[in-house]
């Protein structure tokens, strides 16, 4: 009974995790954590990126809707405009997910590193839009480096909790 | 109606593995579809967002009034390192704090006695001119709860709302300077936008030249100086202060100086480090010391 009890709070827990580590990573980017670092990375995309290949049937489409939304609202960035990064990378990832687990992890951290710089172009064409002008797209785009750079450390610790 | 069959002792998929392939890609076009109507949805609130929308305001505000709580108290073993970080370079630096400490406190005595002869003077004028008293200013002290994140937004949330006084386009400064000023208020959270942001337009004055102009941010760490007349006579190193003029910031409060000046464009660097503010204060708005007398 007990054991019953415990094992279903076990699956629940597994089930709620992975749209739960997103929200805590939406948080965790907020605060200056890597302040030494001349330039912050934003760990939420490669974690999205990891549990669309391993858990996709955990994340509920409107879960990484509003995940994006509280991402925006707390960022200070247009309501809608971390949404729609969110959204195409999960998008992107679900449909080639079958060919994403088969792959090697070199291949899957390679996807990763196409699929930060397409976030990066729509991140800079709402920017650029909305200015007016063309922006500097350089901090962004280390920004999303230093951020794939990190992906095999998240993958590993995700492993671990995964398992 | 998947389950298996009694009958059979088999799973309905094991009879027929294409069914089992045909639901699982009918799970992933329905799940692509949910994603490309949200898609849909996320532009429509970009729309809004961007058309600056009442709703879509109240909408931010509602999301990071009801999320500030949370990002206070994640905050917590942040703050106790960086605390802990301050501590110890305290600890470790003692000697040298102590000394420049000596050398600052007899220079503001200096300061404080020459002060204090300009305020007697300043009440006999006042005295003898009949001046109506000012209005002063009150402060509220805030803590930074979420930082941008991002190189294309510059503002910051504070855990202080409209509970404690906060409001819309209220000045926010520390000891060293301009801040920004609050742009969403909501009960317990305001966000504010960064002198350094797109968006951010400060009406200055260049000090010693007189000249006023416009400090517009770019979301560079250095926003610029705009319609400023006489270019040629603005040099590296010229203070920066607020000019008073369009109503939200008081005049002479400190921005930064002037650190390049090219082709025309001349860079601001502002007094405060923006990247590494942790507590900022909230300028309310002028109080008429006569009405509270009244009251």
């Amino acid at each position: 009974m007990l054991y019953d009890l415990i094992l279903r709070y076990k699956l629940f827990f597994k089930s709620i995790f992975p749209l739960f580590s997103i929200f805590l990573a939406v948080i965790l980017d907020r605060f200056h954590v890597f302040r030494a670092l001349p330039l912050e990375p934003n760990i939420t995309f490669p974690i999205i990126y990891y549990w669309t290949i391993h858990r996709a049937e955990s994340l509920p489409v409107i879960g990484i809707f509003l995940a994006g939304l509280l991402d925006d609202a707390l960022g200070g960035a247009y309501l809608g405009q971390n949404t729609l990064e969110f959204l195409f990378l999960f998008g992107a990832v679900l449909g080639q997910r079958q060919y994403l687990i088969n792959s090697s992890f070199f291949m899957g951290w390679l996807i990763l590193f196409f699929l930060s710089l397409g976030l990066m172009v729509i991140e800079w064409g709402i920017a650029s839009l909305v200015a007016q002008e063309w922006m500097d797209a350089t901090s962004l785009f280390l920004q999303n480096t230093l951020s794939v750079i990190l992906y095999p450390w998240l993958t590993y610790l995700l492993n671990k909790v995964k398992d | 109606m998947f389950g298996r069959s009694p009958k059979l002792g088999l799973g309905l998929y094991g009879r027929r593995p294409w069914l089992k392939r045909a639901r699982a890609t009918f799970h992933l076009y329905k799940k692509l579809f949910l994603v490309f109507i949200f898609i849909l949805i996320s532009i429509f609130t970009l729309g809004l967002s961007y058309a600056n929308i009442p709703f879509a305001t109240k909408v931010r505000v509602f999301l990071t009034d009801m999320t500030t709580p949370i990002m206070s108290v994640a905050s917590i073993p942040y703050d106790i390192t960086i605390s802990t970080k301050n501590k110890i370079y305290k600890w470790v630096n003692t000697y040298y704090i102590l000394d420049k400490l000596e050398e600052e406190n007899t220079s503001l005595k200096r300061q404080l006695n020459r002060l204090k002869s300009l305020e007697e003077e300043n009440k006999k004028l006042r005295q003898l001119t009949h001046m109506v008293p000012d209005r002063f200013r009150t402060y509220i002290t805030a803590r930074i709860v979420a930082y941008p994140g991002r190189p294309f937004v510059k503002s910051i949330l504070l855990n202080a709302g409209s509970k404690d006084g906060v409001e819309s386009q209220q000045p926010v400064v520390t000891d060293n300077g301009l801040v920004g000023r609050t742009i969403d208020v909501g009960m317990h959270s305001s966000r504010i936008l960064l002198i350094t942001d797109l968006n951010s337009r400060v009406p200055v004055i260049i000090e010693g030249l007189n000249e006023h102009a416009i400090l517009a941010g770019d979301n560079t760490d250095y926003p610029k100086l705009k319609y400023v007349k006489q270019i040629s006579k603005v040099k590296i190193g010229d203070i920066i202060r607020t000019s008073g003029r369009g109503g939200v910031f008081s005049s002479s409060i400190p921005v930064g100086i002037i650190s390049k000046i090219e082709n025309d464009v001349i860079k601001v660097q502002p007094y405060v480090d923006l990247e590494s503010l942790t507590h900022v204060t909230l300028v309310t708005p002028l109080v008429d010391h006569r009405l509270i007398k009244a009251e």
